[in-house]
């Protein structure tokens, strides 16, 4: 199959086995990627281990745009990254982990953001119930992960 | 297929990442969601994540002789809203009565409090009456009096401080300048002084002499820190520039770059501060047609960058009540127009393309009736989560 590749073009292997092709300029916007291919350690097939198919096509979606829009005005940009980040919370975490392991700093610092703004102006109590959603109901009956909460503290 | 992971679960270092980019208000709700986030918030680390995002405030020092308790030596932190606008593209003034600090438990009763400086969210202030000089992070409520200093001001003497960051060496230091003239003032301008200076690093726990010290300091106006350098005007008619400064880091004094002397005529009024980042002055001057013009130095330490950014001429409108006292720099707004401190006790707008001067109310708690005769020490500040207690040897209160 590599033979067949065109050149400058690298395919991604998500952890459960789908295989993606990516231009390389695209890819190496993963800093751990480009590392991989700048010690000259991947072959033509780079397996992504804990990152999904699913994820994975949304990160290589990011980095496309990303990629390309460079001549491209900065809010048209800006608009495709807050319509990005724009997802429930389990994508956000899954998509945060994947950049924060692949070390692609566009995309960790968009979804960051979008975090923060989820947070921004919030209460103790909305930012617990958001995030913890039904988890909450099963801590708040464990009497052991009670002791993680603080009491409202402004020292 | 998703891991159904929560934000709760990722790494700490994410999560600091995401506090960080919060308005100072709600890391303060974060702080008390659990103790994971509340040790993030505690870790130097993320003060100075926090510190390089943060944008500028303006910290107001209220007093007033004449009023209740509840507004005098009263510490407001005062954001510049970006987000809200009035008619004219302004952003505006944004106020929260949680950041409002009261100074009163710190200091002494008879005392009188000044500003000395900002750096990185620490303040310094001191009380000249008792000598006490105070670093506190109003945000995180602390407080360190540092111990007595080398020099006292005993008539004729008269005391100058100054408080600057060195990032070379990440020392706060405080400087002291102790102006003994050589003879009696009471008759008449003295023609020498003797200078004295000392040092204090936070952290140490004690006062350092650096000897004899050149120029000349008005103990009204400002000092301000700068890329690792405290500025202050400098009063000594022998030396060609009108702004001097202190290298934090080497401890040493030189003249600074000034705007070409000729240009700036029979000055009446002289005050640095700061537009958008670079450093500027302020001055109005004494001549008949006198103008305020603003001047900025817009590549630092250049004395050729310096240029005439903003005039304020006399015969546009009603600016002539602008003449006659103090005119500081407050803000540059993203459309140009600045927030500017009349005398210390009046915030104004002026539009330098509209040429229009219009005055802006100080923020104040809206269930309090304005007490008359308020006055106010304002300098740009910006809030940080840098505790004192991460300086060794020091003795911090809360408040």
């Amino acid at each position: 199959m590599s033979s067949s590749l065109e050149k400058n073009m690298l395919i991604l292997r998500s952890s459960d086995g789908e295989e993606f092709i990516v231009p390389e300029v695209v890819a190496v916007m993963s800093k751990a990627i480009k590392n991989m291919v700048e010690d000259e350690c991947a072959s033509n097939t780079i397996p992504v281990p804990n990152v999904d198919a699913n994820i994975l096509a949304m990160v290589i979606e990011f980095c496309k745009k990303h990629d390309e829009s460079e001549a491209e005005a900065a809010s048209d940009l800006k608009t495709f990254d807050s319509e990005f980040v724009n997802r429930g919370q389990e994508a956000l975490y899954d998509l945060i982990t994947a950049a924060n392991f692949r070390d692609v700093k566009e995309l960790l610092d968009a979804l960051c953001q979008n975090v923060a703004e989820m947070i921004k102006g919030k209460s103790v109590h909305h930012i617990r119930i958001q995030f913890l959603g039904y988890q909450l109901f099963e801590i708040l009956t464990s009497n052991f992960i009670w002791n993680i909460w603080c009491d409202r503290d402004f020292d | 297929m998703s891991s159904g992971g929560s934000i709760f679960d990722l790494p700490g270092h994410i999560i600091s990442d995401i506090l960080s980019r919060l308005p100072i208000k709600t890391i303060i709700h974060c702080r008390c969601v659990c103790r994971t986030w509340r040790s993030l918030v505690l870790d130097p680390h993320f003060a100075n994540l926090h510190l390089s995002r943060t944008p500028t405030s303006l910290i107001i020092h209220q007093d007033s002789d004449r009023s209740p308790d509840w507004d005098s030596d009263i510490l407001k932190l005062i954001e510049f809203d970006r987000d809200k606008h009035d008619q004219h593209g302004n952003g505006l003034l944004h106020y929260d009565p949680l950041m409002k600090f009261d100074l009163k438990r710190l200091c002494y009763k008879n005392g009188e409090i000044l500003l000395v400086g900002s750096v990185n969210g620490l303040l310094c202030f001191c009380d000249y009456e008792n000598e006490a000089i105070f670093i506190c992070n109003p945000i995180m409520r602390e407080c360190i009096t540092l111990p007595k200093p080398i020099y006292t001001k005993r008539y004729p003497s008269t005391i100058v401080y100054g408080f600057g960051y060195s990032s070379l060496s990440g020392h706060y230091k405080v400087v002291q300048i102790s102006q003994t003239p050589h003879s009696d003032p009471a008759e008449g301008l003295p023609s020498s002084y003797d200078s004295q200076g000392a040092v204090y690093v936070l952290g140490t726990a004690n006062w350092r002499s650096i000897g004899t010290v050149p120029f000349l300091y008005s103990c009204r106006s400002y000092n301000l820190s700068l890329n690792g350098n405290i500025h202050w005007l400098n009063w000594d008619g022998e030396t060609s520039e009108l702004i001097c400064s202190f290298d934090v880091h080497n401890e040493s004094f030189q003249v600074f770059p000034s705007p070409p002397n000729n240009l700036i005529k029979q000055t009446l009024y002289v005050n640095l501060g700061l537009f958008r980042d670079c450093l500027c002055l302020c001055v109005t001057d004494g001549s008949e047609d006198s103008d305020i013009v603003i001047w900025v130095m817009k590549e630092y330490g250049v004395k050729e960058s310096w240029t005439k950014e903003i005039v304020i001429r006399q015969n546009s409108s009603d600016l002539s009540c602008l003449l006659y006292d103090e005119v500081s720099l407050l803000h540059v707004w993203e459309n140009g127009d600045i927030l500017i401190l009349w005398r210390d006790d009046r915030l104004y707008s002026y539009s330098p393309e509209r040429k229009t001067l219009e005055e802006v109310e100080v923020p104040r708690d809206s269930s309090h009736i304005v007490a008359p005769f308020i006055t106010y020490e304002m300098m740009l500040h910006v809030p940080s989560f840098l505790s004192l207690k991460d300086f060794k040897r020091e003795k911090v209160d809360m408040f």
